[in-house]
């Protein structure tokens, strides 16, 4: 009967991090990353079969990737060459995914070690994936370690759902550089004239915005059949 | 500074600059000699700057007050969530060992309450009590809330989790007072003991009962503290037992109001006297008769009571006239 119950448990819980799983995926690949499909599109019963353990409980210390970003991702983050810098090099670069096994909240030497491990293997991004939520010290190290590498923190029970593929949703793409200077050239626009998106918004965070950029939303409108607003990150 | 301040305060306008260059307070009521009023003037003269004085005491506590510490630094608070180093059989958190015990007052100086939450929060999720110089795991207990057996309250299990057990939590929360109202004590920066030292928060452990090892916790306090007479001790003990008292002191205020209100003897009132009632029967000589139905207009009464705004409009429902435009137009309306 206990095993029984506790099975059906691993069950649940198995299901909530595929889902997370995909999401995540799902997310990088959003961003610019290159992703195969079969990876993004994984069926419960090969996440099952390769992300588990004997007794059915999940392996999370398994559950991690890196990712590589894409040419047009490159071409997006590059910034244009100025005299002083002919090849400038892109803003962008390997991303790691983690699930931390760690089911108790996180502290500050969970996170050293996730950024430490970021920074030893020059990944230029990097994201934790917890089961409760980080302690306010951990949040700091997270902060403060931010300049080299970019550490975001996803709650697994944020990623059960990809908000993005909800109807309601609208698509958010995120501006290169020289596309926020044209469009601001064209409506004489400063970007402090724009509409803004804070960075703790739920798709703001789903893009990874930083500071300063700009998204392009398209909205479908009944009278209007599409139309474009852009909103500054703040 | 203050002489600027003063002189502006004053009616006469003149240049800041050719002000400044004067002598001021002392000159100014010396130059009118022979009136009477020199000598108000002087008062008020002092009395501005008294003021000014007070003023500026103000400004500068409420400064001290809203000067933001700088953060604790990482490492306090790995090294501190580290804690205890000692071996634990012969310390643990009721005999904590002098090194550690000095170690957690002076570093917890300069934590703001919120940094030693954060503290607590640090030390849960390495899975140990709360109270920082404890070596015991924190408890684990399942579900929202736990019921205590012994004394029936109602707990989360959330706050339950963050100690080992209740005794680690006073020793914690002791701590939590002291920063949350922070009495302050100048300790000497360079061991020469000038008054010129730092002000910090005056720290202490608890005090452990019938403990035969009482000397070696309070040397270690004493290192820590070194001001810290056994008189300001003894102070704030008795202000932490004021709190449980204040709680008695509000009931007692009740439940005295309570009985003022019901008139009780004891109460606020007591000593002034009841408004006598003596109770009249009036005879009854007669059948008793219902009140007559037949009386005009009984259908529009209202408990007995004819309304009479509707009276004026021809004898409307009570209803319908409830819902009547006139009525509305008692209240502001925006047409368009
Ligand atoms: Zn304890």
């Amino acid at each position: 009967m206990e095993e029984e119950s506790s099975a059906s448990m691993h069950l649940k819980e198995v299901t909530r991090l595929w889902r997370a799983w995909r999401t995540i995926h799902e997310m990088a690949q959003d961003r610019g990353y290159e992703l195969a499909e079969e990876e993004v599109k994984i069926s419960l019963d090969r996440f099952r079969a390769e992300y588990t353990n004997d007794d059915g409980s999940p392996n999370r210390a398994k559950m991690q990737f890196s990712a590589r970003p894409s040419e047009a991702m490159i071409k997006k983050f590059t910034p244009p060459p100025t005299p002083s810098n002919p090849d400038p090099a892109p803003e962008c670069g390997t991303i790691w995914v983690e699930f931390c096994p760690d089911k108790s909240s996180i502290g500050i030497s969970v996170m050293k070690k996730f950024v430490e491990h970021c920074a030893q293997n020059n990944f230029k991004a990097g994201i934790l994936v917890t089961a409760s939520a980080l302690s306010a010290q951990a949040r700091k190290v997270m902060t403060v370690t931010s300049q080299f590498t970019l550490i975001e923190c996803f709650l697994e029970e944020d990623l059960l759902v990809n908000i993005t593929h909800h109807e309601l949703v609208p698509k958010h793409i995120l501006l290169s550089r020289e596309e926020k200077a044209a469009l601001l050239k064209r409506y004489r626009l400063k970007e402090t004239q724009l509409p803004r998106i804070l960075s703790k918004d739920p798709i703001a965070r789903y893009l990874g915005l930083k500071k300063g950029q700009v998204v392009k939303i398209i909205r479908t409108s009944e009278t209007a059949g599409r139309y474009a607003s852009y909103r500054l990150c703040v | 500074m203050s002489a600027e301040t003063t002189q502006s305060a004053r009616p006469k306008p003149k240049g800041i600059l050719k002000q400044l260059s004067a002598p001021p307070t002392t000159k100014q009521p010396a130059s009118p000699p022979p009136r009477a009023s020199s000598s108000t003037s002087l008062t008020r003269a002092e009395l501005l700057a008294q003021q000014e004085a007070a003023a500026r005491l103000r400004l500068l506590e409420k400064l001290r007050q809203t000067e933001l510490k700088p953060p604790i630094p990482l490492e306090t608070f790995e090294l501190l969530s580290q804690l205890p180093r000692a071996p634990c059989p012969p310390h643990d958190a009721s005999n904590p060992s002098p090194a550690d015990a000095s170690l957690v007052l002076t570093s917890l100086r300069d934590f703001q309450p919120s940094e030693y939450l954060d503290l607590i929060e640090e030390r849960n999720c390495l899975g140990k009590c709360g109270y920082a110089l404890c070596p015991r795991p924190r408890r684990t207990h399942e579900g929202g809330f736990k019921i205590s057996t012994r004394s029936g309250n109602i707990a989360r299990t959330t706050d339950l989790n963050k100690w080992c057990s209740d005794a680690c939590a006073l020793r914690a929360l002791y701590l939590k007072v002291q920063l949350d109202n922070p009495t302050y004590e100048r300790i000497s920066s360079g061991g020469s003991g000038a008054p010129g030292g730092r002000l910090v928060v005056k720290l202490e452990l608890r005090e452990e009962k019938g403990d035969g090892s009482r000397k070696s916790r309070t040397s270690a306090v004493a290192a820590a503290v070194p001001r810290g007479s056994q008189e300001d001790r003894d102070q704030l003990a008795q202000a932490m037992a004021k709190l449980e008292i204040d709680k008695h002191t509000q009931a007692r205020k009740d439940a005295s109001a309570l009985a003022g209100e019901r008139g009780d003897p004891g109460g606020s009132v007591a000593g002034l006297s009841r408004v006598d009632v003596t109770i009249k029967e009036s005879a009854v000589d007669g059948p008793v008769e219902p009140p007559s139905n037949l009386a005009k207009g009984a259908e529009y009464m209202v408990e007995g009571y004819r309304p009479k705004a509707n009276k004026a409009r021809g004898g409307k429902q009570p209803e319908e006239g409830a819902e009547s435009d006139g009525e509305d137009d008692e209240f502001f309306t925006v047409r368009l």
